[in-house]
């Protein structure tokens, strides 16, 4: 299981369904409306648990120290 | 950012949520002044000077109308002028290049409208002249949310600002509310982020739905490569914000 992490700070990111078409884009402000219309973004508050993140977001997000890693659910591995 | 020259109509001037333009100011400018000290020493065989590094800035206003509507000039400048050491600086933020994302605007850390002047003479309708002083500091920046109503939460990640690299410095955001009706909370934020896919809160502005407000919050340490603005709405209405940001 990819190791869960939790948001520091509020944080948004596209769905894993839409991270691709983002990426490709060359990110959120090389998209043009209608490509943005399709995607869905996901928005996770301070200390909640930031699932899915896209992978190449979460170096810099834990360097800055704005997610921290999370141990699993009790119940869960 | 478009390069070139800007004419009457790229001016910006918003003192503590009022938009001063609304009063047809005829002539806006603002000075940063660099102290500089005498460094001429003996046997030195010229004057010389070094900047001291502090920098601060005066902004003149001329020519607006006299006008006792609400929001207008007369409620903007005539509780202002400080009559106590105690008097509360006022949130200040110009620009000369228009009202767009990533056009630079200057905030200033504290003003005090340190003079208002109104004029009578035939012939014409009552005129206004303001100057503001500054204490703290100057913060050159960009405009990442211009004034414009809203009427729902919104966010400017599909046009940030684009520093090409990160800064380490932090940064100081300013917000400036002309209007708001309707709305429970309002809040303001910038955003940031290095890869432009996913982005984080760098700092908020404390929830206000009363216009109008303005409020400068101060940030440490990385900013990250993009940045942008979200606001926050609850309810139904409109507001109008401005927004710029300065990094460190």
């Amino acid at each position: 299981m990819a190791e869960r992490y939790r948001a520091v700070v509020d944080l948004s990111y596209p769905a894993p369904g839409s991270v691709k078409a983002v990426i490709a884009a060359g990110g959120m402000s090389k998209m043009t409306e209608a490509q943005r219309s399709k995607i869905i973004i996901k928005y996770v508050k301070a200390g909640a648990y930031a699932e899915s993140l896209p992978e190449k977001s979460i170096k810099w997000l834990l360097k800055g120290g704005l997610i921290k890693a999370a141990a699993a659910p009790k119940g869960r591995r | 950012m478009a390069v070139g020259k800007f004419g009457p109509a790229s001016g910006i001037l918003l003192v503590d949520g009022y938009n001063i333009l609304s009063n047809k100011l005829t002539s806006l400018s603002e000075k940063a002044i660099s102290e500089l000290t005498d460094t001429t020493g003996i046997g030195d065989t010229a004057y010389e000077t070094t900047p001291v590094g502090k920098v601060t800035m005066e902004v003149v206003q001329e020519g607006a109308f006299f006008d006792t509507t609400a929001l207008y000039s007369h409620a903007a400048f005539s509780g202002s002028v400080p009559t106590s050491p105690q008097a509360t600086a006022r949130i200040l933020c110009v620009g000369f290049a228009g009202g767009t994302i990533g056009y630079p605007m200057v905030g200033c850390e504290g003003a005090y409208t340190d003079s208002y002047e109104v004029l009578a003479e035939l012939g014409n309708l009552q005129k206004v002249n303001a100057t503001y002083a500054m204490t703290g500091t100057r913060s050159a920046g960009v405009i990442l949310q211009p004034l414009a109503a809203q009427t729902d939460s919104w966010d400017t990640t599909s046009s940030p600002v684009d520093n090409t690299s990160s800064s380490s410095a932090g940064g100081v955001g300013f917000i400036q509310c002309t209007a708001a009706s309707g709305f429970s909370s309002f809040v303001g934020k910038v955003r940031h982020s290095a890869d432009d896919v996913t982005y984080s809160d760098l700092l908020s502005f404390t929830d206000n739905v009363t216009a109008p407000f303005a409020e400068r919050v101060s940030v440490s340490g990385t900013v990250h490569r993009y940045v942008s603005f979200t606001g926050i709405i609850s309810g139904t209405g409109s507001i109008t914000i401005f927004c710029g940001f300065s990094r460190g």
